[in-house]
């Protein structure tokens, strides 16, 4: 059974809000925002990457650690889609 | 007396010729190398005029070149003055002259500095290694750049004797490194800690571990570890205090049995959960030689944590206004004594005079302490607990900076009329520095352009409000409270 892509790509959006502060500011921001813009700091990219990681019980693979994996809600749903089993077991 | 780090390395090199002393993903190299590879280079820089007393500039990214580049510049008797190639070329070659550098090491050729040595030069190999430098406990050993209050770098001389008597402290006292420990290098060349912390592991014949270079080190840290079987490491207190909870049971599954911190107040939980993983906390400015104090998370640690107690040779005083000694649990600022202490600001008499003052309370007559401009409070247990600054200098991801030195830079820009910069912890993204700005508008990307060619990136703001006026409080002064709380909803990043 496979897990659909819409609960992940939410759970991000809400991770990323609370690692960055941005609606508090305000900020809307959708899929394909380019966080870094937003002021998103190499800090803040670290505290949300284990926040990913310990929300999806994953371990994000060396390669996939750039700044364009962070770069926005919909990137880091994909990383997060393929660092998951294959088995597609649920969180 | 305390031996120096170049006759502790010298002695490691004799004693186990065949141990790694640094490694990286793709190879080692063992004491034997290591030792003749940085001996070529400091008999290089000898015939080049280098010894003690004089200063040589290293402008590297963190890697196996600049530790070479760094042991080298000690071997051969003169104080080794890190600065990051990033940063403007402007900027360091003010500094390069200030200091009076005659020699530049690089890892690549820079168009700006047309007569520096190349680390990696194939013609050292053709070297013939002759008598190094042996500097004497006073002879300056590095030379540090912080930021300056009234719009110029201050660059920090720290003599053989005060990272001597740190290391010492550092193998025998906290056991911040042993023998078998695999150090692994995650601070920026630039500043002081990253010379604890490589030249702890190669003063008692441990290895040091350098992490490849590219795009966010800190997310990578743990396959670094991994992959290079680090035991220990030192991660940022901005860091750590945030992401330590997730981060320490990580590295210590691992292997790693000892985080080192510092660089800025420790503010975390879950510090001491990561058994048999230890947390030391380290305080110093860098004008005290890295770390004259350190506190040992346990299970009693608050999430404030303590700034520790002071090292062997090393005195930690709470004064008032007047120099008088606070009790135990009063505030007060902390002054720095003992063997840790800077030479000064390296061309600066006068600002070093005014922080450097006698010490009336150590044994000696004519000694010295510091004002750290951090205040203080020492508890019933010996520990004291950092409360804050005395003047408005801020820590940006551990770097120290001078609201000043930024104001100034900002006044030059082409429009800017009067201008606050204010550190913002809610700041969109995460901490940032703000620029209030009053005058004639313009692009942040002109204005961030401008301040490019002069600080060094971590000093750069990332936002720019422009208000009409810049609020004034009664007295007459800006009104750093109201800015605090400044919307900037409007104002993008850059």
């Amino acid at each position: 059974m496979t897990v659909s892509q819409e609960p992940v790509a939410e759970t991000v959006r809400l991770i990323v809000d609370k690692q960055l502060n941005l609606s508090a500011h305000g900020y809307e921001f959708g899929a394909d925002d380019d966080l870094w813009a937003l002021g998103m700091t190499s800090l803040t990219c670290m505290g949300l990457m284990l926040a990913v990681e310990d929300t999806f019980r994953i371990e994000l693979p060396e390669e996939a650690l750039k700044e364009g994996t962070f770069r926005t809600v919909g990137t880091i749903t994909a990383a997060v889609e393929a660092a998951r089993p294959a088995s597609g077991t649920k969180v | 007396m305390t031996p120096t780090v170049c006759e502790l390395f010298e002695r490691q090199v004799r004693d186990r010729p065949d141990a790694v002393a640094v490694r990286t993903a793709d190879r080692s190299w063992t004491y034997a190398e290591f030792g003749d590879l940085t001996a070529r280079l400091a008999v290089r820089l000898r015939r080049g005029g280098a010894g003690p007393g004089s200063v040589v500039g290293l402008i590297a990214p963190r890697g196996p070149q600049a530790l070479t580049g760094i042991v080298a510049v000690l071997r051969s008797g003169a104080a080794c003055l890190p600065l990051d190639p990033a940063d403007p070329p402007l900027r360091n070659r003010e500094i390069l002259d200030d200091t009076g550098c005659d020699q530049v090491l690089v890892a690549s050729p820079a168009e700006w500095l047309p007569g520096a040595q190349l680390i990696d030069d194939p013609t050292l190999a053709d070297e013939e290694t002759g008598p190094l430098g042996a500097p004497s406990p006073l002879d300056l050993a590095y030379a540090i750049t912080t930021s300056g209050s009234t719009g110029r770098p201050k660059v920090v001389g720290v003599p053989h004797e005060g990272i001597a008597n740190l290391m010492r402290a550092s193998i025998e006292d906290l056991d911040l490194i042993r023998p078998d420990d695999v150090m692994l290098w995650t601070l920026p060349v630039t500043v002081d800690s990253t010379m604890h912390d490589v030249l702890m592991p190669l003063c008692c014949g441990g290895c040091v571990a350098v992490p490849d270079g590219g795009e966010l080190p800190a997310t990578r840290m743990l396959h670094a570890v991994r992959a290079l079987g680090a035991t220990a490491l030192e991660i940022p207190a901005a860091v750590l205090g945030p992401y330590g909870r997730s981060l320490l049971p990580r590295l210590a599954e691992a292997g790693v049995r000892l985080v080192i911190t510092g660089g800025s107040q420790l503010d975390g939980p879950g510090l001491a959960d990561a058994d048999p993983l230890v947390v030391y906390n380290g305080y110093g400015p860098t004008e005290t030689s890295v770390a004259p104090l350190w506190h040992r998370c346990d299970k009693s640690t608050p999430r404030w944590a303590p700034i520790g107690r002071p090292i062997r040779g090393t005195r930690a005083y709470v004064l008032d206004e007047e120099l008088n000694p606070v009790p135990d649990g009063a505030d007060g600022q902390l002054y720095i004594a003992g063997a840790g202490l800077a030479r000064g600001y390296l061309g600066l008499p006068g600002r070093t005079a005014a922080v450097f003052l006698p010490d009336p309370f150590g044994g000696a007559p004519g000694g010295r302490m510091y004002a750290t401009g951090d205040r203080v409070r020492r508890g019933a247990d010996g520990e004291y607990v950092f409360l804050g600054r005395v003047d408005d200098q801020i820590k940006i991801s551990g770097f120290r900076v001078e609201i000043g030195e930024v104001e100034h830079a900002l006044r030059e820009c082409p429009g800017v009329v009067d201008a606050a910069v204010l550190p913002r912890q809610d700041a969109p993204g995460g901490a940032a520095i703000v620029a209030f700005l009053a005058g004639t508008p313009c692009s942040d990307d002109e204005i961030a352009g401008h301040l490019r060619d002069r600080l060094p990136h971590h000093m750069v703001p990332r936002f720019y409000v422009w208000l009409d006026r810049l609020p004034l409080n009664r007295p007459g002064k800006i009104d750093r409270a109201a800015l605090a709380t400044i919307p900037f909803v409007n104002a993008p990043a850059t």
